[in-house]
């Protein structure tokens, strides 16, 4: 069904179609709302929150963005909101990647038989996790947006409400800041 | 739904507001004057079946023991229209109706006997109300004219 | 031909590089730098390697969610929140025709009421405005309760009368 016969019948507050776009759009909303929180469970209640803003406000849609793009806008101010409530609450432990005794800091989770290959994994999923985290909010969110969602230069400008010299510009930001915590593993490789 | 809704409601306001109005609307066309000649006396206490309804009425204001319903008759007059009732003892009362406002109707009535004018007079009658006119005598009692409005 | 920013590193070309952001030419140019640098090649590794192994992060925590589940539980809120909505929005829709026509029947309750229920106290019956005539006597009375008009005469050519008829 294309968008705006979709808009149109949830604005008729046809269930159906409600049920439509939650399975169109539910694993792009948590893959946003992952990338920001990297917290499984945040990110489906944000999942659930931002269907049921669309649900409440969707009379209230002017289609002036697409779909897509509104819901990437709700899915990230939900995220952040997520960030700063959970800021204050100190519930992001700094997880260090050096464990004092020989342990992984945080247990895999991983069904692949090869206990080394689950050690790497994990090794890896820490030092995503780890990275992400010391990005600044903005920078991060475009970072996610475009190598999560591979959304365009253009489409993060509209999702996020900024100009699109300021998306390079952050996205610039973040790149950077990844090498100089990617810099010792690059060193590492070589 | 929403229209059906809309025309009871119009339909329940456009009711109450003939019941509001409805005296002032009808009560100026025309009204139904009705004679009934009652023979009272006093030397037996028959009571006319058919004054049943209105002996007590008619017990209260006068000391007669018996009432015999003579005769009754109705006229359907508009403003300005004259009618005639045949009363006993050779008796006529013409009855005219010369407004009817609000709760009253104002009727000019004659009474005549013979060729004679006994009376004339103008009253207000309230509408279903009722001017007992009473006092001929008649065989061995008194004649009163129950003279009633209604519209 | 070499061109002045082959063998020059540019952090900003890169980055427009890895998102395919660069016309033909300036790809090319990059092409030709990344080859001969091996800090670019480095950066553009780990950024790659990085992006790639995010995507398989996500990629793995959204495997793990039961979005079915979710999505009963997404309909089931929301339809409970138009329900409550919608029955309220239902109520003060309601209220446009309730109040109309509440009114409406108090007033019609109210007219029933004072014309049929309360008894008005009783206006006197006829109102005698005019009188003339030739007779002995005429008297007109009113009943003390129900204010009945009484009119009574006594013709001039009766033979008996009765003083004490009323």
């Amino acid at each position: 069904m294309h968008d705006q016969e979709l808009i149109l019948r949830l604005q008729r507050g046809d269930e159906w179609a409600f049920q439509l776009m939650v399975r169109r759009f539910r694993k792009k909303i948590f893959s946003i709302a992952f990338g920001m929180t990297l917290d499984a469970e945040e990110s489906q209640d944000i999942m659930q929150e931002v269907f049921l803003q669309v649900y409440r406000t969707i009379g209230d849609f002017r289609g002036d963005a697409s779909l897509a793009t509104w819901l990437h806008r709700i899915t990230v101010n939900r995220s952040l909101n997520w960030k700063r409530r959970w800021a204050r609450r100190f519930k992001w432990l700094h997880v260090s990647t050096d464990s004092t005794d020989g342990q992984p800091a945080v247990e895999p989770e991983s069904d692949l038989p090869s206990p080394e290959i689950r050690v790497a994994n994990a090794q890896t999923r820490r030092q995503i996790d780890n990275a992400l985290k010391m990005l600044p909010d903005q920078a991060r969110t475009v970072f996610v947006l475009r190598e999560i969602e591979g959304l365009s230069y253009e489409e993060i400008a509209d999702a996020i409400g900024i100009k699109l010299g300021t998306v390079r510009s952050r996205l610039f930001h973040a790149r950077r800041r990844l090498k100089e915590i990617l810099q010792p593993l690059m060193e590492k490789e070589e | 739904m929403r229209y059906r809704f809309r025309c009871l409601l119009v339909l329940v306001v456009l009711t109450l507001s003939w019941f509001v109005t409805a005296d002032a609307l009808l009560a100026q066309e025309s009204c139904r004057i009705s004679v009934d000649t009652i023979l009272a006396a006093r030397n037996d206490t028959v009571v006319d079946p058919q004054l049943k309804r209105h002996i007590g009425e008619l017990q209260s204001m006068f000391n007669y023991t018996s009432y015999r319903l003579l005769s009754s008759e109705s006229l359907n007059l508009s403003v300005g229209q004259s009618g005639m009732v045949s009363l006993p003892g050779d008796r006529r009362l013409k009855i005219t109706p010369q407004s009817i406002h609000g709760s009253r109707a104002d009727i000019a009535l004659q009474m005549m006997k013979q060729k004679r004018t006994v009376f004339e007079t103008q009253v207000q009658l309230l509408n279903q109300g009722s001017l007992f006119v009473g006092g001929p005598t008649y065989q061995n009692g008194n004649l009163i004219f129950k003279i009633s409005s209604a519209y | 031909m070499t061109h002045p920013y082959a063998d020059a590193c540019d952090e900003i070309r890169l980055d427009r590089y890895l998102d395919g952001d660069l016309d033909a030419g300036e790809m090319a140019q990059m092409e030709a730098h990344i080859a001969g640098c091996l800090q670019c090649r480095r950066q553009l590794a780990a950024l790659t390697a990085f992006s790639h192994n995010l995507r398989d992060r996500v990629h793995d925590a959204a495997n793990s969610v039961d979005f079915v589940a979710l999505e009963k539980q997404v309909l089931n809120k929301a339809l409970r929140q138009y329900r409550s909505r919608g029955g309220l929005s239902r109520f003060i829709a309601s209220l446009k025709y309730t109040i109309p026509a509440t009114v409406t029947a108090g007033l019609m309750l109210f007219f029933a009421y004072s014309n049929y229920v309360l008894k008005p106290p009783p206006l006197p019956s006829a109102i005698i405005n005019s009188f003339t005539g030739s007779m002995s006597s005429v008297m007109i009375f009113e009943t003390p309760e129900t204010r009945q008009t009484i009119l009574w005469y006594t013709e001039e050519t009766d033979v008996e009368s009765e003083p004490n008829a009323v």
